[in-house]
């Protein structure tokens, strides 16, 4: 079965830009550079650039291009790249990476299962530009040592990479916890003493399609739940959620929310028109939502149980409530990563990661 | 179409208040059915009278203070359960009603009712009867048969809750499904275990049904108990050496009560103490 489906061409994609390089009206081929580190996904007409929804909330600068035929630029791609030029092509490519001097580099390639695959289909799928694109980051950066973190239950992907491997490179099983992906506690989980570049296997492939084959990051592989059928989609970056969703049959029934990325830590969207960005690895439909009521804290712990970060939420969140926010300075509320694990595991549905949020906001405008 | 736009994380654990209390509830009955089957009526009575009082007094002190009627959360059920079984058979029946107003109105409600409790309520019913009428509070003398299944059924027990150990078997279930924390039960029973094999302390005498039932059910309760990991193990350890120390003077039973009472009066000063520090490892950058 294949793991990944590739969609046809869609009518139109948004773009986000910050400082545009076209105008309104001009035509556009793949992989063209429109913007500084942003190129077109498609070829056709830029039919608008204007402020359209983004998927992190605000309304950001996009273009919208109109789909028409099929042409791509001449990619090119280069041949035995030293270190600096593989960081300029990367930087070219469009791919957000930062490219510090490190010891390691670590892949991640857990997913929040199971409402999340990408990873994983990207590994089963993509083994040998996977590795590839690790050596020529670990080139990059200098690293001497690459590390490819796969969940303990996708056996299959860890078998395929351990095969694909190449000397200097290491998988290693991690325990699949929502929290996981989360780049401190993976170096954490992995490694405490050593400089580590953390990143993930798209990205890897991304860099491979960069540097040998001269592709920019146009697109990437986003899990589609809760619609028809559940596909890892190959998305050209820009298209409409609307779209995709089509793609894999459209929704069940009535949607109630749609969410870009995982069910932990993902934006719940107000329109289904927002395009798929970088970084985008799944979207969420939900049909049946349901407001709990909050009650008030009975100090259970559960949330200091399931802590990453070794913290004590309920605390955070109750000073956060009483506007004690020298309180949660004190109790590091700085060093929460918001990756939601309290407010899942809160008996009283306390939305404690906003209370929390609302602490670190405080706090920031007192400096 | 309309779509919600809500905060994450967008999928929640299935559980809640009610869940917890009314889990612990159920996992309370076998033995509260043992100790009718063992003492009959009075039993009942006794156990009857403290759930329908907790009750009562919470829906009343709750639409005179004009709050929300919160009875259905298990609290009070479980607050009035956890006393009757803390009982001698013999009790008259206004002792459990007294006991459980106190525990309610003072213990619970006036230090701000759910979540805000300073001291276990159903340790504080149970403190206030034993000073103001101990002699009401002392078990009749039971023909002591001899029993046959120890820790399954004893027939020698002078509380409700001594009649079975083995019927709170359910507090596993609570563990498993982490409605409870196993730290403080495991270092409360440990530490006990420990001292009794040193101290020659017999087993028969501080194995019982009051020591289940403070180790998972009155130490565990959340509110009164530490937040922090390490807290709960301390929590757990000063029970259990507080009583060591009352048995070896007095009687285990009272000495299960007020160590956990006592610790209550700790768990503050513990929190504090054992606050989370500083990552090293994430401030490095």
């Amino acid at each position: 079965m294949k793991q990944i489906t590739t969609m046809k061409m869609p009518e139109k994609v948004v773009i986000p830009v910050s400082e545009p390089l076209v105008d309104v009206g001009e035509m556009v081929k793949v992989g063209q550079k429109i913007g500084e580190g942003e190129h077109s996904s498609v070829s056709g007409e830029v039919v608008a650039i204007s402020k359209l929804p983004h998927p992190f909330g605000k309304s950001v600068l996009s273009a919208v291009i109109k789909t028409s035929g099929d042409v791509s630029v001449e990619f090119q791609p280069k041949k035995n790249p030293s270190p600096d030029e593989i960081k300029q092509i990367i930087k070219e490519a469009g791919i957000p990476a930062e490219l510090s001097p490190s010891d390691i580099v670590i892949l991640n390639g857990t997913d929040e299962k199971p409402y999340v695959t990408a990873n994983h289909a990207l590994m089963l799928e993509y083994p040998d530009e996977i590795i590839k694109g690790l050596k020529i980051l670990m080139k990059a950066t200098g690293a001497s040592r690459g590390i490819i973190g796969i969940g303990v239950s996708d056996s299959d992907a860890m078998e395929i990479m351990n095969a694909t491997r190449e000397g200097g490179i290491e998988t290693i099983p991690l325990k699949t916890t929502y929290t996981q992906g989360m780049e401190d506690l993976l170096k954490h989980a992995i490694i405490r003493d050593a400089e580590a570049m953390v990143s993930t296997v798209g990205m890897a492939k991304a860099v491979y399609d960069a540097v040998f084959m001269g592709k920019p990051l146009i697109e990437t592989v986003v899990t589609v739940t809760g619609a028809r059928e559940t596909q890892n989609v190959l998305a050209r970056i820009g298209t409409p959620l609307r779209s995709i969703i089509e793609h894999c049959g459209g929704y069940k029934g009535e949607p109630k929310k749609i969410i870009v990325n995982g069910p932990m830590t993902g934006v719940a969207q107000p329109t289904d028109e927002v395009p798929v960005i970088k970084g985008t690895y799944g979207i969420l439909i939900q049909y049946d939502v349901q407001m709990e009521e909050t009650q008030p804290c009975i100090d259970c712990a559960r949330c200091v149980d399931v802590c990453p970060m070794n913290l004590l939420p309920n605390v955070l969140a109750t000073s956060a409530d009483n506007a004690r926010f020298d309180i949660c300075a004190t109790y590091r509320v700085v060093d929460c990563v918001e990756c939601g694990a309290c407010a899942y595991a809160c008996p009283s549905k306390i939305p404690i990661v906003q209370l929390i949020k609302y602490a670190k906001a405080e706090l920031e405008g007192e400096e | 179409m309309k779509l919600v736009v809500s905060a994450p994380p967008h999928i929640r654990e299935d559980i809640s208040v009610e869940k917890i209390m009314w889990s612990a509830v159920i996992a309370l009955l076998p033995v509260a059915i043992v100790a009718v089957y063992v003492f009959g009526l009075p039993a009942l009575y006794i156990v009857l009278m403290s759930v329908f009082t907790a009750v009562l007094t919470e829906t009343i002190v709750q639409k005179t203070s004009n709050k929300r009627i919160t009875i259905r959360d298990g609290s009070a059920v479980l607050i009035g359960l956890l006393l009757a079984l803390l009982l001698p058979p013999n009790v008259p029946l206004w002792i459990p009603i007294v006991g459980v107003i106190i525990a309610i109105v003072f213990a619970k409600h006036a230090f701000g009712g759910l979540g805000h409790t300073m001291f276990n309520p159903s340790l504080i019913g149970f403190a206030f009867l034993m000073m103001a009428w101990p002699t009401l509070m002392i078990p009749a003398p039971i023909p002591r048969f001899s029993t046959t299944l120890p820790y399954v059924l004893e027939y020698g027990a002078s509380r409700l809750v001594e009649t079975s150990p083995l019927a709170m078997i359910g507090a596993l279930y609570l563990l498993y499904k982490k409605y409870i924390d196993w730290r403080i039960p495991l270092s409360f029973i440990a530490i006990v275990a420990l001292s009794a094999l040193l101290l020659r302390i017999d087993a028969s005498s501080i194995f019982t049904g009051g020591l289940i039932l403070g180790a998972f059910f009155l130490a565990t309760d959340h509110s009164t108990t530490p937040v922090t990991k390490n807290g709960r193990f301390i929590f757990g350890a000063g029970c259990a050496t507080l009583i060591i120390i009352y048995g070896h003077f007095g009687n285990y039973f009272e000495g299960i009560c007020y160590s956990i009472l006592l610790m209550n009066c700790f768990t503050p000063l513990i929190d504090r103490y054992t606050k989370p520090g500083e990552r090293s490892w994430l401030r490095r950058s």
